[in-house]
C-alpha cells in the first residue's frame, strides 16, 4: 500500500467524524446567524430568506404578494414556507441543515472513493455555512443542483430533465442545461421537450397556487428577464443598469439576455466529448450570468471542480483565478462597509470587488473552455507532441 | 328696469359667495386667525357666464371629470397642547393632494392625473410633478362621498413633503377670490401671513349634480412678538392692512372674534377690532402622534409611529405612505400595546409608485401604541436621484383619521428624511465600459474555439522574423534619439520635401 493510498484510508475513516463536524459547524453558526442575516453578499431578492417570509406575511395577512414589485420568488416557494411555519416552525434549521450535509454527501457520492475534495470543499466551505445559518433558499438549489448532477453522471436522463425544467421554474436561467441533455439519453430530443414540459408543469403548479393568476410571471420572470431590480448583489447587471442611460436601457437588457441564452450553442459546438465539463461549465455560466446571484451559489460549481481530475495538468489560471477569488470575498464586507455605513467610499469600490469576482469566474469558465481543447490534442495525438510545442488556432 | 334685471338674474346660473374670518387666542401669546372663502354655482349646460365662481376651477373640473379634489399645503409645526385640534381638513408639512375623478380606465386614470397636477401647479403656482400619487380605494381618511356616475371613479392620494409654500402660492388662491381688493380678502398679506408659527392652506374643489363647489381656506398662528409690553391683538396690526371697503357681492362677509359674530358685509368706515377674549383652555386631551426613525446605515432603517391616546377611547385610521424608494420588511412589522382591528394594504406594479399600509387601532384612553416599520433602502436609478441625492428623501407622515364618540378630526405626525444610498454619479460610460468588458471576456473564447481548432502549430523558419526584429530594432532607436536631440519631426519632413523639390528642379 503507498503512501497517498494510506491518506485515502485514514480520510474514509473519518468520514463519519466529517459530517458530524460540518454539522456542529453548521449548527454553531445558527447562534451567530444576526451577523449574516442582512449581508448583501449572501441576500438577493431571489434566495433571500427573509424576503419569502415578507412574502408568507403578506400572505397570512389576507394581500397578494404578487401585486407589488418587492416579492421575486414563485408561489411554490411562498406555499412551502407557508406550510413548514405553519406546521413545522422549528424545524427549519434543521431541515437546512440536513439539506446542506446531503448536497454535501451526494458531491461525495459523485467523486466516488477517488477522492474527498468535493465534499471538503462544499462541506467546510465558510460561505456554505454561514448561507446555511441564514436559510438561504441557494441551500436547497444547491442540493437540486447536487441530484442533477448525479442523476446526469448515472445517465438517468429522465430524471434529469425534469429536474432541470423544475429549477428553471424558479430562476429560469437554468434552462441553459437543455444543452447538456444532449449527451443523456443518447442523444435524444425527447428529453429535451421534458424538461420544457416540466418547466411548464412547474409553471401550471404556480399558476393553480396564484388562485389561477399568472400574476406572479410579473415579479418573477420579467425582474430576471428584464433586470429591474437594481438593489446591490454580487453579480455583474445591479450597478450596469443603475448607471445606464435610459434610452439605452431596452437595448443593453435585450442584448445581455440574448447572448446568455445562445452562449449554449457555441459552448456545446466545442465540448462535445466530455459530460462532465459540459455540465459544469454551463453550470458556472449560470452562476456568474444570473443576475441575482449569491456567493452560494458559487460554491457548487467550485465543489465540483475536482471531478474534472484529468484536466488538472493543464489550468492556466491556477494561481490568479482562485486568489482572485478569495480576495474579492475578502473585500467584498469591507467595500460595503465603506460605502453604506461608513461613507468614506463610494459605490464604485463595492462594485470593484463585485466585477473583479465575476471576471475571475469567467477566467474560469475560459480556462475551462481552454483546459478541454488542450486535452483533446493530447487524446488525438498524444504521441507526436512535444513539450515545448507551441499552439496556435486554425480553421476546421 | 327691475324687470329686465330680474330676467337677467333668471338665465344665469345661480352663483354665490361668500367670505369668513374666525379669529381666536389660543395661548398667552399666540393667535389663530382662520381664513374662508367660499363660492358655489349651480351646475347648468351651455351657461358659461360666470360671476363670482372662478371659471379657471370649472374648467379643471370639466376637463378632468373631478368629483372632488382636496389640496393642502402646510408648514410648521402644530402644538396639539396648546393650541388644541387642527384646523380641519388637517394639513400635513409639505403638500397633499387627493382627487376624487372619473375615468374609462386605469391608464386614462393615470394619463388625467397627471394633467391634472400640472394643471394644479399652473392654477396654484407650486410645484408637485414629484409627487407620487396611489390608487386608494379603501382610502378611508376622508369621507368618501357616494357619486352616482355611469363612469369608473379613480381616487388618488398622495403627499410631496418636499414642497414648501410660500407667497405667490397665496397670490395665486387670492386669484381665485370674486372680491380680491375689498372684503376680508383685504387681511391677505403675505408679508405678515408667512411670519407665522404654523401657516396651511388648502383648496376644496367639489361637484355633484346640482352644484359646483370650491372653498379657498388659510390657516396661521401669530406670535407675538413682544411679550413684555403685553399683547396688541388690534385686527389691523396683526396683518398690517386695515379692512376699509367690504365685499358687495358677498352674501355673507363674517368675522368671528370674541365670542361674537362681526357682521362687515356693509362697511361704512374702516372696522377695527381688538382680539380680548381669553386663551381657549384645552382641557380635553387629543390624541396625538409622532414619528421617528431608527438605524444607522444606508440599508436599513425603523420607522418608528408613536400614538398617544388622549382622555376618550378613540378609534385611529392610521395611513402610512411608504415611497417607492424603501422596501418596508412585511414579516418584522411589530405593534406594542396596539389593538388591531383592520390591516390594508396597498402597492402598485407601477416602478415608481407609493405602497400604502393602513391600520384601524382602537385604542382606550391615556394609553400609547407604538407601531414598527423595518425598511430596507433601496438604491434608484441615476436618473431617479433629485439634484442633491445626498440630502435624502422625504418619508411622507403618517396620517391618522381620529374617530371618538361625538367627534372625528385628522392628524399628522411628522415626516422622516431618509438617507438613501447612492450611486457615483460621475462615471456612467466606465461603468458601462468594465461590465461590456466582462461579456466580451466570455463572448472571445466561445467565438474562438468554436470556428477555430487549436492545434500544434509546426515550427517556422525563424531567419524572416529576425529580420523584423532588426528592423523594428532600428526604428526605436532612431526614434529614441530624434526625441533625445530634440528633433522635430516636421522639421524632419520639411527636410525631405525640400530633398524631394531639389530632386525635381534637377529634372
Amino acid at each position: 500500500m503507498s503512501g497517498w493510498q494510506k491518506i485515502k484510508q485514514i480520510e474514509n475513516d473519518g468520514f463519519l467524524f466529517k459530517i458530524s463536524f460540518a454539522i456542529v459547524l453548521r449548527s454553531i453558526a445558527f447562534q451567530y446567524s444576526h451577523l449574516f442575516a442582512e449581508r448583501v453578499e449572501l441576500n438577493s431578492p431571489f434566495y433571500s430568506f427573509n424576503h419569502l417570509n415578507d412574502g408568507v406575511a403578506l400572505l397570512e395577512d389576507g394581500f397578494d404578494p404578487y401585486s407589488g414589485n418587492d416579492f421575486n420568488l414563485p408561489p411554490i416557494s411562498l406555499y412551502a414556507l407557508y406550510f413548514l411555519q405553519k406546521y413545522v416552525p422549528n424545524l427549519l434549521p434543521t431541515l437546512w441543515i440536513l439539506m446542506d450535509i446531503s448536497t454535501a454527501l451526494i458531491l461525495s457520492k459523485i467523486s466516488g472513493t477517488k477522492t474527498l475534495m468535493p465534499f471538503l470543499f462544499y462541506a467546510f466551505n465558510p460561505i456554505s455555512i454561514a448561507s446555511c445559518s441564514i436559510l438561504s433558499l441557494t441551500i436547497p438549489q444547491n442540493l437540486l443542483i447536487a441530484m442533477i448532477f448525479w442523476a446526469y453522471r448515472l445517465d438517468y436522463s429522465k430524471t434529469v430533465a425534469i429536474l432541470i425544467g423544475f429549477w428553471s421554474s424558479f430562476t429560469l436561467y437554468p434552462l441553459l442545461l437543455i444543452f447538456s441533455l444532449i449527451f443523456v439519453a443518447n442523444h435524444k430530443i425527447s428529453a429535451v421537450f421534458l424538461a420544457i414540459l416540466a418547466f411548464f408543469a412547474a409553471n401550471l403548479v404556480n399558476f393553480v397556487l396564484n388562485e389561477w393568476s399568472w400574476s406572479f410571471l410579473d415579479s418573477t420572470y420579467q425582474v430576471i428577464l428584464n433586470f429591474t431590480n437594481i438593489q446591490p448583489n454580487v453579480g455583474l447587471h445591479w450597478y450596469f443598469f443603475v448607471q445606464v442611460f435610459e434610452h439605452f436601457r431596452t437595448f443593453y437588457t435585450s442584448a445581455f439576455t440574448i447572448l446568455y441564452f445562445f452562449m449554449g450553442i457555441p459552448l456545446t459546438l466545442i465540448i462535445r466529448n466530455d459530460k462532465e465539463m459540459h455540465f459544469i461549465s454551463i453550470l458556472l455560466l449560470i452562476t456568474t450570468f444570473f443576475p441575482y446571484p449569491t456567493l452560494n451559489s458559487a460554491t457548487i460549481c467550485l465543489a465540483l471542480l475536482p471531478v474534472l481530475e484529468k484536466y488538472r495538468n493543464y489550468f492556466r489560471y491556477t494561481l490568479l483565478v482562485p486568489t482572485t477569488l478569495i480576495t474579492t470575498i475578502a473585500l467584498m464586507p469591507v467595500m460595503w462597509h465603506m460605502w453604506i455605513v461608513s461613507s468614506s467610499g463610494n459605490a464604485n469600490f463595492f462594485f470593484g470587488a463585485t466585477l473583479t469576482y465575476n471576471v475571475a469566474l469567467i477566467y474560469l469558465i475560459m480556462d475551462l473552455i481552454f483546459v478541454y481543447s488542450r486535452r483533446q490534442i493530447d487524446v488525438l495525438h498524444g504521441d507526436s507532441i512535444k513539450k515545448q510545442a507551441k499552439f496556435g488556432y486554425s480553421f476546421y | 328696469m327691475y324687470r329686465i334685471f330680474l330676467l337677467f338674474t333668471l338665465c344665469f346660473a345661480k352663483e354665490e359667495y361668500w367670505e369668513n374670518l374666525k379669529l381666536d387666542r389660543v395661548s398667552e401669546n399666540e393667535l389663530k386667525a382662520e381664513f374662508r372663502f367660499g363660492a358655489s354655482r349651480e351646475n347648468l349646460k351651455n351657461e358659461r357666464d360666470f360671476e363670482v365662481f372662478p371659471r379657471i376651477l370649472d374648467e379643471l373640473i370639466e376637463e378632468y371629470d373631478v368629483k372632488y379634489l382636496l389640496v393642502i399645503m402646510g408648514q410648521g409645526r402644530w402644538k396639539d397642547d396648546k393650541w388644541g385640534r387642527k384646523t380641519q381638513p388637517g394639513a400635513v408639512h409639505g403638500a397633499q393632494v387627493y382627487a376624487d375623478f372619473e375615468a374609462n380606465s386605469e391608464e386614462g386614470a393615470d394619463k388625467k392625473l397627471r394633467f391634472l397636477i400640472e394643471a394644479l401647479n399652473g392654477i396654484l403656482c407650486t410645484s408637485l410633478s414629484q409627487i407620487s400619487l396611489i390608487t386608494s380605494p379603501q382610502l378611508e381618511i376622508f369621507k368618501r362621498p357616494k357619486y352616482s356616475t355611469s363612469q369608473q371613479i379613480f381616487r388618488r392620494y398622495g403627499i410631496l413633503s418636499r414642497e414648501t409654500t410660500c407667497t405667490e402660492n397665496l397670490t395665486r388662491l387670492r386669484k381665485l377670490l370674486a372680491c380680491r381688493q375689498s372684503g376680508i380678502s383685504i387681511l391677505l398679506h403675505p408679508s405678515k401671513l408667512y411670519d407665522v408659527l404654523y401657516h396651511a392652506s388648502h383648496l376644496i374643489v367639489k361637484k355633484n349634480e346640482k352644484i359646483s363647489e370650491m372653498e379657498v381656506g388659510i390657516t396661521a398662528v401669530f406670535k407675538n412678538k413682544n411679550p413684555i409690553q403685553g399683547s396688541n391683538w388690534l385686527l389691523s396690526s396683526i396683518f398690517e392692512s386695515k379692512l376699509s371697503s367690504s365685499c358687495g357681492i358677498a352674501t355673507k362677509s363674517q368675522i368671528e372674534a370674541n365670542n361674537q359674530i362681526y357682521d362687515v358685509k356693509n362697511l361704512e368706515t374702516s372696522f377695527d377690532i381688538e382680539i380680548t377674549s381669553k386663551p381657549i383652555s384645552n382641557e380635553a386631551k387629543l390624541v396625538k402622534g409622532w414619528t421617528s426613525q431608527g438605524g444607522s446605515d444606508q440599508q436599513n432603517g425603523i420607522l418608528h409611529i408613536s400614538l398617544q391616546n388622549g382622555d376618550l377611547d378613540s378609534k385611529l385610521e392610521v395611513s402610512q405612505i411608504l415611497p417607492y424608494f424603501v422596501q418596508p420588511r412585511y414579516a418584522k412589522i411589530s405593534f406594542k400595546n396596539c389593538q388591531i382591528t383592520r390591516k390594508a394594504l396597498q402597492t402598485s406594479k407601477n416602478e415608481k409608485s407609493s405602497a400604502l399600509l393602513q391600520y384601524e387601532i382602537i385604542i382606550k384612553s391615556g394609553e400609547k401604541c407604538e407601531i414598527t416599520i423595518p425598511f430596507d433602502k433601496k438604491i434608484l436609478r441615476l436618473d431617479d436621484y433629485p439634484p442633491d441625492a445626498n440630502h435624502g428623501m422625504h418619508i411622507p407622515a403618517a396620517v391618522i383619521f381620529v374617530s371618538q364618540k361625538s367627534d372625528s378630526y385628522t392628524i399628522h405626525t411628522n415626516p422622516i428624511l431618509v438617507a438613501l444610498p447612492v450611486p457615483d454619479f460621475s462615471m456612467p460610460f466606465n461603468v458601462i465600459c468594465f461590465v461590456a468588458t466582462a461579456f466580451a471576456l466570455i463572448f472571445g473564447p466561445l467565438q474562438l474555439y468554436s470556428t477555430m481548432w487549436l492545434a500544434p502549430s509546426p515550427p517556422r523558419s525563424t531567419f524572416w522574423r529576425k529580420i523584423n526584429r532588426l528592423i523594428l530594432l532600428i526604428l526605436i532607436v532612431l526614434c529614441l534619439y530624434a526625441h533625445f536631440m530634440e528633433i522635430n519631426l516636421n522639421e524632419v519632413r520639411r527636410g525631405i520635401e525640400q530633398y524631394l523639390e531639389k530632386l525635381n528642379e534637377l529634372r
